[in-house]
Parts: structure tokens; C-alpha cells; sequence
């Protein structure tokens, strides 16, 4: 797959609207803000089309002593501010987008990219904004800000095998905590959040139902993505 | 199949008939297919021709993929057999789930064996259909699917290709087509249930067979080491850059669980008649 940015001029549209060309297709045109932040998506979006190796879900992951917090949640539940929270707890970092479970090991191997948070979701780390490296370039175009683990001390961490299960919702009334789920519940919503279970069929089940009898799972309402953090890390110290 | 839809054109009618047994189980909708990837593949099938002097031409028959010609010949069985390889290749390639091992794989008894080949050997396909003639069910002739969660091979859902001479020799079994002379390349279709067999459900991997051919020679087993057999398969797979160390993983796994041998084949018959007698003690231990 080939991205071609081209920014000769436009003859027809002036000089200021851009095209975007993918695999020698035109996908879209405009300013050249605007195609930035659409290839951003478009790239991470078929990273996990291509992908058919690892049964991928819809999960923040990050790790404490080679030990994985899988963090399966549908869009806008709070992952990647969750995620930058644990990383400023010491934990490392597996990902803020897909959980990679290995079908051979069942580990959780890192996909690393870049945190990306909407603007406003910085309010809740003071001084981060600040320390972030996001906005040189053509970066002073991106709608999002994107968070590199160094950023925050942290390292991408190696596969590692996954001790606790946490499903955080889009529910942030009260204080944080941690209500057990079922077996049977993590598998349902493990699937849920899944990419591609149908390429992997009853195997995804199997492999779902592995991490579900091997890890316990725990639904997470409300608190600000620190108090959330804080939850699990207290959670994480029980389970040792 | 798997996300791409193909579509066949012909100038005869007739060559769909011949294609149809073997592709039948994948026939879809248009509907069901218009936002997916497509081939084309385009049958011309010619006529023979008098000329003058009462002189006989055969018509020669070219076959398309997309704009990219597959197969000229005089045989409308080897034209299908063109097609089905080109649309088993297309299906099968993209299939990353699966630790793909090149070579075939046959199961006896609920049990796998595994024809590793890290090179291309065109008589392997033969070892298979002699296999499945004396009982064993089918899994592949041309690439081992292994699922790396059950660790099971998982038959692939293309019909046998074999040789020309091949399907003729497996007592009629197989469709008959014209000998040639020299080494043949060219491959035909023959259905499963024409050789006695069936397709197996996906099985574990109790036997890793390396087999090499020796026509005319003696046909023996020898033993083989774990090295070598991990080695033999890292070079028999056909996706390592995409599985990498989980690959050589699953191997020395395979290898531990699995009986290894390597197959000294001079004649297909008798590589089938040891590999049957065989199979229950290995498979047992």
C-alpha cells in the first residue's frame, strides 16, 4: 500500500486544495489539515484490516512486571486517557487502541503508536501539554494530540501474558470502581470489542475463553482517568 | 472465498460445466459480493479448424486472469486446472491466521500427517491421491494450513490438482486427459470422491513427513532429527515473515508432540502402502 500526498497545485481548485491518493486512487481532497488528520485515521484503520496473525480487539493495554491490564472498551469509553494515566503510574505501554492477543500464547503483544487524545482530555494532566512534541511541522495541523509513552517515563513493553481483564465504561458519575464480571460476560464483551473474530471463528472463542479463565475481569465506572488508574494499580497489588 | 470475489467469463458455456463440480461449495451472490475485491478470469475456448488439404487443427484454448494470460493449450481439464490453482493461490495467500506449510497433508484416522516440502515438488500431489485412493482423507496438496490455536491442520476447500499422467494412472478414478510428452506442469482437477476419499475436518499434527522423489529408487523412511525438522519447517513456510519467532515457536512444539520421518519416494504406490503401515504405530507413540 502506497500513500502519495501530493501537493502540486490543483488547476482547477486553486492552489490550497490538496488530494490524498491511496493505492493510486483518489480517496479524498482538500486542505492539507485536513488530509493529514484523515490519513492518520485511515492508516490506523487499516492496520487492523491487514492484520490476521493476532486476534485483535478494540483495547488499551499497558503492563506492571510482565504482566498485562487489558483494557477491552468500545470508542469514547476513556481508554486513551486511562492509558496515560497508568503510564504515569509506572506501568508500561502496549497500546491505547488494540489489544494484539497472540493466538499461539494468548500474550498481549504492544502495538505501538502514538496516544492520541482529543485536546481538551489533557485538562486532565496538568503540565502535560506542555511537555508534549506533537505540534512541529505539519504536526500544528493535527486535530488530536498524540502522546509518546517517553513522554511520560514510560517504555513500550515486550508481549506479556494478560493477569487482569478491565472493562472501563463511558460511565464517569462518582468514584472510581471496580465491579467483578462473570466469565461468560468478559468473553461477551471481549468479543464485542473484537476486530476480527470472524476470520478466526470458534478459535477466537477459544482463545477469548483462555484469557477469560486465566485473568479476572473487573467493570470500571466512574472517576477522572487518574482515580481510574489509581483503582487498578490498587487492584493489580491484591492480585500479586 | 475469503474476501475476494471472482468471477469466470467464457465463449463457451461448456467450460463452465467442467468447472462447476469443483467450484460449486463457493458460488455466492453478486449481492454478496459487490463491495469485495474481484479477479476476473476470462475462458476463450477454441475450435478445432479444417484446412484446406483436409488438414485437422485443435483448438487451443487461452485462459485470463484479470489481463494476465494463465494458460494456452489444447485442453479444457488443464484450462481448469489453471483456474482453480490461480483461484486457490488468490484465496489461500492472504490467509495470515493460519501458519501455512508448504506441501500436503493427509489425515488418517483423526490424525494428521503432514507432507512438509520447503521446495515445489510436483509429485507430491500424486503422493496425496495415492493416499486418499487407500483411505486417507484429504487436508491439502499444495499448502498445510496449521491454525495455531488448536495446533489442527485445516483442509483446504480446493479440489486435488494433479497431472495430467497422474490422474490417469490413479485407475481411472480421476478424469482421464490426454498423455503428453515431457515433463508435465500442467495440472487438472480431480474431485475427492473420484479417488474414494473425502475432505477431513481439521486434525492435530501427529506425524511431520519430509518427502523427497527418487523416481525409480528405493522407497524408504528414515528418522530425522528435531533440528532438522525444525529447520525443514521454517524453510517449508510459506508466511514465517509474518509469524517470525512465534512461528519457530509452534514448531518446536510440532516436533516435540509429533512423530518425524523423512520419505525417500521411488514410487508413490509403495510411499503410500509404508506410510499407511506405518501411521498407527507412530501415531500411538
Amino acid at each position: 500500500v502506497v500513500w502519495v500526498y501530493q501537493a502540486e497545485e490543483d488547476q482547477q481548485e486553486g492552489p490550497d486544495v490538496h488530494r490524498y491518493v491511496h493505492n493510486g486512487a483518489l480517496v479524498r481532497t482538500g486542505l492539507p489539515r485536513d488530509l493529514l488528520n484523515f490519513a492518520v485515521w485511515d492508516i490506523h484503520t487499516l492496520a487492523h484490516q491487514r492484520t490476521r496473525d493476532f486476534l485483535l480487539l478494540h483495547a488499551g493495554a499497558v503492563v506492571q512486571d510482565g504482566r498485562t491490564v487489558l483494557l477491552p472498551a468500545s470508542p469514547e469509553s476513556g481508554k486513551s486517557s486511562l492509558v496515560i494515566a497508568l503510564l504515569e503510574l509506572g506501568f508500561d505501554y502496549l497500546s491505547d487502541e488494540l489489544g494484539a492477543i497472540d493466538p499461539l500464547t494468548a500474550r498481549i503483544h504492544p502495538f505501538p503508536k502514538r496516544i492520541s487524545v482529543a485536546p481538551e482530555s489533557l485538562g486532565f494532566f496538568a503540565g502535560l501539554a506542555e511537555r508534549l512534541q506533537d505540534r512541529a511541522g505539519l504536526g500544528s495541523g493535527l486535530l488530536k494530540r498524540y502522546v509518546r509513552p517517553e513522554d511520560l517515563d514510560a517504555a513500550v513493553a515486550g508481549p506479556a501474558a494478560v493477569r487482569v481483564l478491565v472493562f472501563p465504561t463511558s460511565d464517569h458519575e462518582g468514584a472510581a470502581r471496580l465491579t467483578r464480571l462473570s466469565r461468560a460476560e468478559a468473553v461477551h464483551r471481549m468479543t464485542a470489542n473484537s476486530f476480527n473474530v470472524p476470520i478466526f471463528g470458534e478459535r477466537a472463542l477459544a482463545l477469548l475463553s483462555r484469557l477469560a479463565r486465566e485473568a479476572p475481569a473487573f467493570q470500571l465506572d466512574g472517576g477522572t482517568p487518574r482515580e481510574r488508574a489509581a483503582s487498578i494499580r490498587e487492584l493489580m497489588a491484591e492480585l500479586r | 472465498v475469503e474476501q475476494t470475489a471472482f468471477e469466470v467469463r467464457t465463449t463457451d458455456s461448456s467450460f463452465l460445466d467442467r468447472i462447476r463440480p469443483h467450484l460449486t461449495e463457493h458460488a455466492t451472490t453478486e449481492e454478496a459480493t459487490s463491495k469485495l475485491p474481484w479477479y476476473r478470469f476470462s475462458a476463450i475456448v477454441g475450435e478445432d479448424r479444417l484446412l484446406p488439404g483436409r488438414i485437422r487443427t485443435r483448438g487451443l484454448h487461452s485462459l485470463y486472469a484479470q489481463a494476465m494470460r494463465t494458460y494456452h493449450g489444447p485442453h479444457l481439464e488443464e484450462m481448469a486446472g489453471s483456474l482453480v490453482e490461480t483461484i486457490r493461490w488468490l484465496s489461500l495467500d492472504p490467509l495470515d491466521e493460519y501458519i501455512r506449510i508448504r506441501g500436503g497433508a493427509v489425515a488418517l484416522d483423526g490424525s494428521g500427517v503432514l507432507l512438509a516440502s520447503p521446495e515445489s515438488q510436483p509429485e507430491l500431489s500424486a503422493l496425496v491421491a495415492t493416499l486418499l485412493t487407500k483411505g486417507a482423507s484429504y487436508l491439502g496438496d499444495w499448502v498445510a494450513p496449521v491454525d495455531p490455536v488448536f495446533r489442527r491442520i485445516h483442509p483446504v476447500p480446493f479440489p486435488l490438482l494433479l497431472a495430467s499422467s497422474d490422474a490417469s494412472r490413479l485407475s481411472g478414478a480421476a478424469p482421464r486427459a490426454p498423455r503428453r510428452s515431457g515433463r508435465e506442469t500442467s495440472k487438472i482437477p480431480v474431485p475427492l470422491d473420484g479417488l474414494g476419499s473425502r475432505r477431513a475436518d481439521p486434525v492435530p499434527v501427529r506425524w511431520v513427513v519430509f518427502p523427497s522423489f527418487e523416481p525409480g529408487g528405493e522407497t524408504r523412511l528414515e528418522s530425522a532429527g528435531g533440528a532438522e525438522a525444525v529447520f525443514g519447517l521454517t524453510q517449508a513456510c510459506a508466511n514465517l515473515d509474518v509469524w517470525e519467532e512465534r512461528g519457530l515457536a509452534l514448531f518446536r512444539e510440532l516436533v516435540e508432540t509429533a512423530a518425524v520421518s523423512r520419505l525417500v519416494v521411488g514410487s508413490p504406490e509403495v510411499a503410500a502402502d509404508l506410510l499407511m503401515e506405518v501411521a498407527p504405530s507412530l501415531v500411538e507413540t
